[in-house]
């Protein structure tokens, strides 16, 4: 439930707990701990992949100003699960209102499903 | 055509290609499983087909079907496999991943802004004007630090142009 659950790592968790009482009120930490992260190999293989979509993310940007939430989540794919924990620390170091925790939440569901599709289908040997 | 001598997406082997290596020349990336399964021999099925690509059975057959389709590949028809093995991982993970969020709202501000501003650096796009108040929580500047610093990317890409946003509030996602 991106609702009330945060799917976050121990560095991350510790940021959440220096936050207000009321901004940790309602909202509930899952510990991160898969740990199926991108080998550089499979993020350059990402970027070229989403390049394929050049002319669809052109005209989304130029319709409707952003992008489609299917281009959206092609993109964040693309950034994989290093770049988006690396954001996650930002955004978690600016949190100011129970609005911005929803960010974080969504963002930490998001991490967590690409972690769990690493796991499922990445090779077992080299 | 290839034989299959696995019924499963298990115990796979690890492409054998360097980020450096990529892409091979002369041989195309695909953004879509549709756009590759049943070519080069292959299963029409993600899973068998990667366990094709993964396996030594009958390489000599992908390799003939891969200079015959692309015969600007030359000598890296070795190569070219072993990039369609990671080509075919990724697009498994990247389905596995678009089922999974399909039911999340990718409505807020952050998110949204995140993967455009992700596409823009990948793509060299100008972005739209927006107003600043949407990011105005969040250091921009360091969120685009970040975005750059992730790489790597596919080739050459213009900067951000300054001031740019990504997000347009009070447009939905469509």
């Amino acid at each position: 439930m991106i609702e009330t659950t945060l799917y976050l790592r121990a560095d991350e968790k510790k940021l959440f707990l220096n936050l207000s009482k009321d901004l940790q009120e309602g909202w509930k930490i899952a510990e991160e701990t898969i740990d199926a992260y991108e080998r550089p190999e499979e993020l350059k293989m990402r970027s070229f992949m989403l390049r394929t979509k050049t002319k669809e993310c052109k005209a989304a940007f130029e319709q409707y100003s952003h992008l489609t939430k299917d281009l959206a989540a092609e993109a964040l794919f693309t950034l994989g699960a290093e770049g988006i924990s690396k954001l996650l620390l930002l955004f978690l170091s600016v949190v100011k209102t129970d609005e911005d925790i929803k960010g974080v939440a969504e963002l930490s569901h998001i991490r967590h499903a690409l972690l769990v599709s690493n796991t499922k289908h990445s090779p077992t040997h080299s | 055509m290839i034989a299959v001598s696995d019924s499963a997406g298990e115990n796979l082997r690890k492409p054998d290609i360097t980020a450096e290596e990529i892409p091979v020349e002369g041989f195309p990336i695909y953004g879509d499983s549709e756009e590759v399964l049943g070519r080069y021999g292959l299963d029409r099925d993600l899973d068998t087909a990667r366990v094709q690509l993964s396996s030594m059975e009958n390489r000599q057959g992908l390799l003939e079907e891969i200079r015959t389709e692309h015969p600007d590949v030359n000598g890296q028809g070795e190569k070219a496999a072993e990039e369609l093995g990671l080509n075919m991982e990724e697009l498994q993970k990247k389905e596995s991943f678009l089922t999974s969020v399909a039911k999340f709202p990718f409505r807020h501000p952050w998110i949204t802004s995140v993967a455009a501003l992700y596409t823009a650096y990948q793509f060299g796009f100008s972005l739209p004007a927006a107003i600043e108040d949407v990011l105005s929580s969040v250091p921009l500047q360091k969120m685009k630090d970040i975005i750059q610093s992730i790489g790597p990317v596919g080739g050459a890409v213009g900067e951000l142009p300054d001031g740019a946003l990504p997000y347009v509030p009070g447009i939905d996602m469509v």
